[in-house]
């Protein structure tokens, strides 16, 4: 029996890491990642998780520390945030070309300069090629749910994959929900312990001895770095297959790497991932109260990019509406360029539409909730009625230009809207 | 023959594998494996002459590269897949057994 609980972001993570059994726990504190090992420390100390938990003196060295446990073929937990991200980069890489089935939280927080512990996702997303699966959760229930699925995902043998899944700082790691925590006997028939068959890589023991982390040539690292995107790819279909026995075994959850929300038969659309698909959410109520055709696509996974989803989203037989414009609203800014998300949904955009001879619609960048700035739902019904516009000419230039990162929040700060 | 006799893909084995599907799962070994040998650095060959070996295995505790095993009857032999080359055995020996030699012309021969 599942029993349900009044938890904060940061604790539905680490109930569902308490379930999930790991052996070994490595983490170093930082906001606003701290109240989940917090939490994990004091399971560790009261006998709830059997694990040992290690205080190392860096995030460097805490995901050194689990890729290590994980090679002699234990289950492992560390969570992170932003500028922890970034100093665990290299093991990042080395962790995921290694083939370690780790899960690590991220908390997303802003990158320093100028200091500043709210959340946006410029850490993870700076971080979209270091071959790690990267989940984004809306709220604690499905963060708890993803830790879970995480762990079936990166340890099944076709992925050998490590997961990030991603809680957008202090907006889901500290705001306190109503959650279903699950049974302990119902995550263990869900989630068995690691079967790591005898010579499986990372099954290294005393008596086995093996060489970790070895060179391999430059036409021999091809090879694997081939295989790394190979299995990255055929991971969309062991997500989906997780989500759906998931869903069957535990009565709710999405299975897909984008969730379809009041969107095939909407004209304008806003693609966006995180806890703000929540508010869009409300607003895509609102407008379609007023008859406005407005739906919503909300990113679960950006990586593997989940390019049969947008597809079937945009495209799809289900579709009753021809789309008119879709908006990407995100937390981050390539600087120079336009934000991660929107590069990376036109570029699919460009190769579907081309497959299917159609012309892609239209898509407008929105970048906001830099550093923990609001969004709020009057903004957003903003962007709808901008989306509505789209490929109008206006004399203000505020539809938003299909070609720039169009920044929201600005009005208070500047007289004119830049582009 | 001093020279150590086994299979092509015994200590590299990648060199011998063509097909991604066999490849190995994730970049570890078993120990005792090299991903690249360094068959290929050497431009000078150890040439060992055995008969004033006294088998005192020197050249062996010296070579940086364990590429220097011992047979079945207690003489040196060089493993072409280690040995890079270096000389360090051609100096170390007391009785001179090992003279070093044009790595090409071994070959050519």
């Amino acid at each position: 029996m599942s029993t349900l609980a009044f938890l904060s972001g940061n604790e539905a993570v680490a109930e569902g890491v308490r379930l999930a059994r790991p052996r070994v726990v490595a983490a170093y504190p930082i906001t606003p990642q701290t109240g989940v090992v917090e939490r994990l420390s004091e399971m560790v100390d009261d006998g709830e998780l059997a694990a040992q938990f290690v205080h190392v003196e860096s995030e460097h060295s805490a995901l050194s520390l689990v890729m290590g446990s994980c090679a002699t073929g234990v289950r492992t937990f560390t969570a992170t945030s932003s500028q922890g991200l970034l100093y665990m980069a290299e093991i990042l890489y080395y962790s995921s070309g290694g083939r370690y089935p780790l899960v690590m939280m991220n908390a997303n927080r802003a990158l320093a300069l100028p200091w500043n512990i709210y959340g946006d996702h410029s850490d993870s997303l700076a971080l979209i090629s270091s071959g790690w699966i990267q989940a984004y959760a809306e709220d604690a229930q499905e963060s708890l749910d993803m830790i879970i699925q995480a762990y079936a995902v990166a340890e099944d043998p076709a992925v050998r994959t490590p997961v990030l899944v991603n809680l957008d700082g202090f907006v889901l790691t500290h705001t306190y929900e109503s959650v279903s925590v699950p049974d302990q006997a119902e995550v263990d028939a869900f989630l068995p312990p690691p079967d790591l068959p005898a010579g499986f890589p990372g099954t290294f023991n005393l008596d086995r001895p093996q060489s970790l982390g070895i060179t391999a040539g430059p036409g021999d690292y091809t090879v694997f770095k081939y295989l790394q995107h190979r299995d990255m790819l055929a991971a969309g279909e062991v997500i989906r297959a997780t989500g759906r026995r998931f869903a069957q075994s535990f009565g709710r959850g999405c299975s897909e790497l984008i969730e379809r929300y009041r969107s095939d038969d909407a004209e304008i659309i806003i693609v966006t991932l995180g806890s703000v698909a929540g508010t869009v959410r409300v607003v895509v109520d609102q407008l379609r109260a007023a008859g406005i055709a407005a739906g919503l696509l909300r990113i679960r996974y950006l990586r593997p990019f989940p390019a049969r989803e947008l597809d079937a989203a945009l495209f799809g037989e289900q579709r009753t509406a021809r789309v008119h414009a879709v908006g990407v609203l995100e937390k981050d800014i390539s600087f120079g360029h336009q934000g991660s998300v929107a590069t990376e949904v036109k570029a699919a955009l460009y190769d579907l539409a081309a497959e299917r001879a159609l012309a892609p619609p239209r898509v407008v960048n929105f970048v906001a909730g830099l550093g923990g700035h609001d969004i709020s739902r009057e903004q957003i019904a903003d962007l709808f009625a901008r989306l509505a516009s789209a490929g109008q000419t206006t004399a203000d230039g505020r539809i938003g230009r299909a070609g720039a990162a169009n920044f929201i929040g600005l009005e208070g700060y500047v007289k004119k809207n830049h582009h | 023959m001093s020279e150590v006799e086994k299979k092509p893909c015994a200590i590299a084995p990648f060199e011998c594998q063509h097909d991604v599907d066999d490849w190995p799962g994730s970049p570890q070994l078993t120990s005792g494996h090299l991903a690249v040998s360094n068959r290929s650095w050497r431009t000078q060959w150890p040439q060992i002459d055995l008969s004033p070996c006294n088998k005192c295995n020197l050249c062996l505790l010296y070579c940086p590269d364990a590429a220097i095993v011992k047979n079945a009857d207690g003489f040196p032999q060089i493993d072409g897949d280690w040995c890079k080359g270096c000389g360090i055995c051609a100096v170390e020996c007391p009785k001179q057994c090992v003279r070093m030699i044009d790595e090409e012309q071994r070959i050519a021969r």
